[in-house]
């Protein structure tokens, strides 16, 4: 037969558990958001000091060159040149009118 | 020598913005620890940590591209010895600083703090001047201080870490020691100002590639 004191602490002592459990869940999520929220913001800077630096097509090299650093079979290539036309594409006037 | 900036270049880049942002978060937690120390400390605490930690790890990512790099040609040498370099010695010197500044810091703090706590609380204060230095590092050194989006995020982190000090910490410390912590106030305000000056005055301007230091064969123009 226990003492009611002694539910009053058992029961303190599982509200105390259960509020480190949660703080630890929410700090373990923060932390994960933190993490990816640097890894992202990283990404935009290296992109972002690429495209101003040498324009898109280098951060395009650079990114294909991280890729390949990274994982050597992937066999990824920039694209050698521009993409062609649709053959049956009906010109478009871009200028002239009034 | 290469004449262009290779991917590790713009790696180096982004890893040293995201480092000090990483290195804001840091000072304003641990701000909010030092002032509100009975708000969530578990959680204000273990994020002080753990963003500290992540900010090691960009800052190895920043140091380690800059090494591997062959567009400055840095060597570990300059990663370890401030102010040898000859891309830009003096404001790479005052990175090597910050980053010995800020491992005193962290190591002094871990495993356990085993100094006594006046001691442990004054090496710990190194964090604001490693702070300030990573600051100056990032708009001297960089090639793109000019950049708007690596501007505003400097902006960013220097009002938060003003806002902090002067919104909780000065608050704080105020009504225990209100001349101490006004000549603190003036001071951060002065250091903050300073440094938007000196920016304005050096980084921001054209030619600073050439004054900085940067060897001439690595200037794209004049």
């Amino acid at each position: 037969m226990s003492e009611p004191w002694r539910a009053g602490i058992d029961a303190d002592r599982r509200k105390r558990r259960r509020r480190i459990t949660n703080q630890r869940e929410a700090l373990r999520q923060l932390t994960v958001g933190a993490a990816v929220a640097a890894a992202g913001l990283n990404a935009v800077l290296f992109v972002q000091t690429g495209v101003d630096q040498s324009g898109a097509a280098a951060v395009q090299d650079a990114i294909v060159s991280v890729v390949n650093g990274l994982f050597p079979g992937a066999g990824l290539k920039p694209p050698a040149n521009q993409p062609t036309p649709s053959p049956n594409a009906r010109p478009i006037a871009t200028t002239g009118g009034s | 020598m290469t004449s262009a900036p290779s991917p590790l270049w713009f790696i180096d880049r982004s890893s040293g913005e995201v480092t000090l942002l990483l290195m804001s978060a840091v000072v304003i937690l641990g701000i909010l620890r030092a002032a509100l120390p009975t708000a969530s400390p578990f959680l204000v605490e273990g994020m002080h940590i753990n963003a500290a930690l992540l900010a090691i790890a960009f800052g190895g990512l920043h140091i380690l591209a800059a090494i591997l790099d062959p567009f400055a040609q840095l060597g570990p040498v300059d990663a370890l010895v401030p102010f040898v370099s000859p891309y830009r010695g003096t404001w790479l010197g005052l990175g090597v600083v910050s980053g010995y500044l800020y491992g005193v810091a962290v190591l002094t703090s871990w495993p356990a703090r085993r100094l006594p706590r006046p001691a442990w609380l004054w090496l710990h204060r190194t964090m604001y001047a490693a702070w300030a230095l990573a600051l100056m590092h990032s708009l001297a050194t960089g090639s793109d201080a000019r950049n708007e989006v690596f501007l505003f995020l400097n902006v960013v982190a220097v009002a938060g870490v003003l806002v902090a000090f002067l919104g909780y910490r000065v608050a704080e410390g105020w009504s225990r020691l209100p001349v101490l912590w006004a000549a603190l106030a003036v001071v951060a305000v002065m250091t903050a100002l300073g440094i938007g000056i000196w920016a304005a005055d050096g980084p921001l301007q054209t030619g600073w590639a050439r004054s900085s230091g940067t060897p001439p064969d690595l200037l794209h123009s004049p």
